[in-house]
């Protein structure tokens, strides 16, 4: 029976001469396909480049603690770097400090922080934040470790952030000593995802350690053992951080201040310029790919007048056709629905920290749910896009008269 | 012969681009800082390069070979092989060699883009091999 073409029977459906029609003319259904793809893949990658934007926004200032960081002069930059990802640094001032800027009025807490940047223990090159509080002062880093960890960090562990590469038996090692990771953080978006963080007395074991067996120096020494990073401030009203930020560096010298506000506002003022440039485009592609298929569907009728018009006469009724033009429209919205999904999928999920390193702005992909919502949500407007445009060439097939059709041109 | 251009010209250029890609379009880390790395250790990535290497000329090969056999079972068998590859694409950088970790060139960009191309290499091959497997149905 080899050659014999086999003929399957298929009831006259409208969606069955729908999807003959558009395999019939697979160029066109292709350009339609490739429209609204165009259409769904911008408007779903838009909508999640958005919202992980967002949440890295929301989850940076959930993270961020302090209201106020005291930074040693000419330190500010280096230290809204490092929160940001930007970079990563070592300064010191005395600690000294932190009692001077404890007695500044309107300051509820103060904490310090050391921080030092290290080599990673593998192949890479890349310089890891290593940040010490100081667990009997401290209101920024360890409520957050309590989330992942009950109990708190003995001496001698580490907290890693969420992009930390850690060896198996859940250790990392430094300088050539081995320590062991007691948690691992959430995702923030910030510089603190590559971060490292330790108890002051676990930094001075690790920099006595760095010290004995590999003779290392430390930037900190010059200040005999009473470096310290920068102090942490929470204010008494939160109203109040510039006003209190402005005391301290008046009364304090050689020392700048970081608030915490002026970062947020200058990430949200960026973000809300992303989010107006993203919904223009979207809505120049949503128009466009109205007008255009509009425009195809509006003329592919004039060319299927008689094609319809031998289906009225085969028996079809007015409803029927105008069913074939919607239905042919919405499955090649749908298709292109999907693949619009599937295309920016291939790009915004496996290169997600590719894009949040090259915005340099927080990044946190959003959670499975809200993917699904969005899918479902793209694929619906694709869907709802296709029959607006046909809508119109449905009406004027559905009123067409047969008899005048059939006889055009002759 | 233009099912035979659809299909054979994508995966022609899937195995170019990962046999090149690696060591020029999404370079892994070694560019920067020389095969042996930093702290004169061989890097994963290295490897990993060079696995792909083979297994995108293979690709390009066997894309080549779909364009020239006419026979449909030449051609489904060929689809399969590369859809085999195209799994061993995805598994070199994920799984059996890996990529350097953290914020790595490598890792941020070679292999989202490896993995980007293995399932489009994959992808094109099963269908491929779908519409020849109806065809030789149909034809006995």
């Amino acid at each position: 029976m080899r050659g014999d073409a086999v003929h399957k029977e298929y009831a006259l459906t409208s969606g069955r001469l729908s999807i003959e029609n558009l395999k019939r003319r697979p160029f066109r259904t292709a350009c339609l396909v490739v429209v609204v793809a165009i259409l769904a893949f911008t408007l779903f990658g838009g909508t999640i480049l958005t919202a992980n934007l967002k949440q890295g926004m929301t989850s940076m200032s959930e993270r961020f603690g302090a209201d106020i960081m005291v930074v040693p002069e000419g330190a500010a930059d280096k230290t809204e770097a490092l929160l940001l990802r930007q970079g990563s640094g070592c300064f010191y001032f005395d600690n000294a400090v932190a009692d001077k800027v404890a007695a500044v009025n309107g300051i509820a807490k103060t904490s310090p922080q050391f921080f030092l940047t290290s080599l990673s223990d593998s192949c890479c090159d890349s310089m890891i934040q290593l940040i010490a509080y100081d667990p009997e002062t401290d209101f920024a880093v360890q409520p957050w470790i309590t989330e992942m960890r009950s109990g708190g960090v003995k001496d001698g562990q580490l907290v890693v952030g969420s992009e930390i590469i850690i060896r198996p038996g859940n250790t990392i090692q430094f300088f050539g000593t081995e320590y062991p990771v007691a948690a691992r953080l959430s995702k923030t978006g910030t510089g603190f995802d590559t971060s490292v963080f330790m108890t002051m007395n676990t930094m001075r074991i690790f920099m006595d350690n760095a010290r004995n067996t590999m003779g290392m120096h430390f930037i900190a020494d010059q200040h005999d053992k009473n470096a310290i990073s920068a102090v942490l401030v929470k204010v008494e009203n939160p109203g109040s951080s510039d006003f209190v930020a402005s005391d301290i560096k008046y009364k304090i010298n050689g020392v700048d201040v970081v608030v915490s506000n002026h970062i947020f506002s200058s990430i949200a003022e960026t973000l809300r310029g992303f989010v107006v440039y993203v919904r223009a485009f979207l809505a120049a592609v949503w128009i466009l790919t109205i007008v255009i298929l509009t425009a195809v569907f509006s003329s592919q009728i004039n060319e299927r007048k008689k094609e319809f018009a031998i289906l009225r006469i085969l028996g079809a009724t007015k409803k029927k056709l105008a069913r074939i033009v919607l239905y042919e429209s919405s499955f090649a919205a749908l298709a292109g629905g999907i693949a619009g999904v599937a295309a920016a999928s291939l790009i915004i999920f496996p290169f997600s920290t590719f894009i949040g390193d090259k915005l340099q702005l927080p990044y946190v992909e959003i959670g499975a749910v809200s993917i699904i919502q969005m899918v479902f949500f793209t694929i619906a407007l694709s869907l709802v896009t296709g029959l607006c445009s046909s809508v119109y060439s449905a009406v004027r097939v559905s009123g067409a008269e047969t008899y005048f059709t059939m006889r055009e041109g002759e | 012969m233009k099912k035979r251009l659809i299909f054979g010209i994508p995966q022609i250029a899937i195995g170019l681009l990962i046999a090149v890609g690696p060591a020029a379009l999404f370079p892994v880390c070694e560019t920067a800082h020389g095969a042996h790395g930093v702290h004169g250790m061989m890097m994963k990535c290295h490897w990993t390069m060079r696995a792909e290497l083979g297994i995108g000329l293979v690709i390009a090969v066997l894309g080549i070979l779909n364009i020239l056999f006419s026979s449909g079972r030449v051609r489904l068998g060929l689809s399969l092989s590369l859809l085999l590859n195209g799994f061993l694409l995805l598994l070199v950088p994920t799984a059996l060699i890996g990529v350097c970790g953290g914020h790595m060139a490598c890792h941020t960009l070679t292999m989202p883009a490896l993995s980007v191309l293995s399932v489009i290499s994959i992808a094109v091959s099963a269908i491929n091999a779908i519409l020849l497997f109806r065809n030789l149905k149909n034809e006995t």
